[in-house]
């Protein structure tokens, strides 16, 4: 992979969004990324789940996006809940006092039963 | 393991991905992981969008950044190198990573997190170009 893209997939369960990016979280994709999670938000609604599995590693940048898509779904009376954070990604959020910031779970399925019931 | 690799990229967006394309040519070559090698990848990141979002900013066209790369033994150091006006990162105020979301400022944190990720950062200014060095062990992989 030359990679230095980032794909997102998604889809929904219930009311939930669950976002799934896959590549890289820097200075190179994070104004894509952005544009492209605020307009999932304003669309679809603002209960999401950020799946990091397939995040190779993120810079604060990638940070910055997470930010301002947690603000925007608080704008919206919702709410993010990460899952699934690599090695790498965790770190980062250990480093950038991140963790004490998002709601973080385990899996995508720990994070869906967390938005489910309330 | 020892080798050594000079890069030049255009001191824009366009250069940031591709200091990250060749450096993953770099470290592919020496057969190194993602796992070991995800920091670089984070420092170069903040490092040059620091340099060109600010340093070269209103610059004419045609700005170069100069990144040498070296790998040796299990160590990899990188001198990114730019003729933007003095800016020493190391002088930079940290950024308050205890606030809640609301009150979080969100520049900063860039340079905080080279910092802590790097074993070592030294800056100097030389002539009329900025000298960043940042140094660490690989990553071991979990």
């Amino acid at each position: 992979m030359t990679g230095s893209g980032l794909e997102i997939h998604e889809e929904s369960k219930g009311d939930v969004l669950i976002v799934a990016p896959s590549g890289r979280m820097d200075a190179v994709t994070s104004d894509d990324l952005e544009r492209r999670l605020l307009a999932l938000v304003a669309a679809r609604g603002a209960r999401l789940v950020v799946d990091m599995r397939g995040v190779e590693y993120i810079s604060s940048a990638g940070l910055r996006v997470l930010l301002r898509l947690a603000k925007k779904a608080k704008e919206q009376s919702g709410r993010v809940v990460l899952s699934s954070l690599g090695p790498a990604v965790r770190q980062v959020f250990e480093l950038a006092g991140f963790l004490a910031l998002f709601e973080v779970e385990a899996s995508r399925e720990l994070a869906l039963a967390r938005l489910t019931d309330g | 393991m020892e080798a050594s690799q000079r890069l030049l990229v255009p001191g824009s967006q366009e250069g940031i991905r591709q200091a990250a394309e060749r450096f993953d040519a770099f470290s592919a070559a020496h057969g190194l992981s993602k796992g070991e090698v995800w920091p670089f990848h984070v420092a170069l990141d903040e490092t040059l969008s620091n340099i060109i979002g600010h340093g070269l900013q209103g610059r004419a066209p045609g700005a170069q950044i100069e990144i040498e790369l070296r790998l040796h033994d299990r160590e990899i150091e990188m001198l990114i190198v730019d003729d933007a006006p003095p800016f020493n990162p190391l002088e930079a105020q940290q950024p308050d990573t205890e606030l809640p979301l609301e009150d979080r400022q969100v520049g900063g944190l860039g340079i905080a997190l080279v910092r802590k990720l790097m074993e070592v950062v030294e800056y100097e200014r030389l002539g009329d170009r900025n000298r960043l060095r940042l140094r660490r062990k690989l990553m071991e992989e979990l």
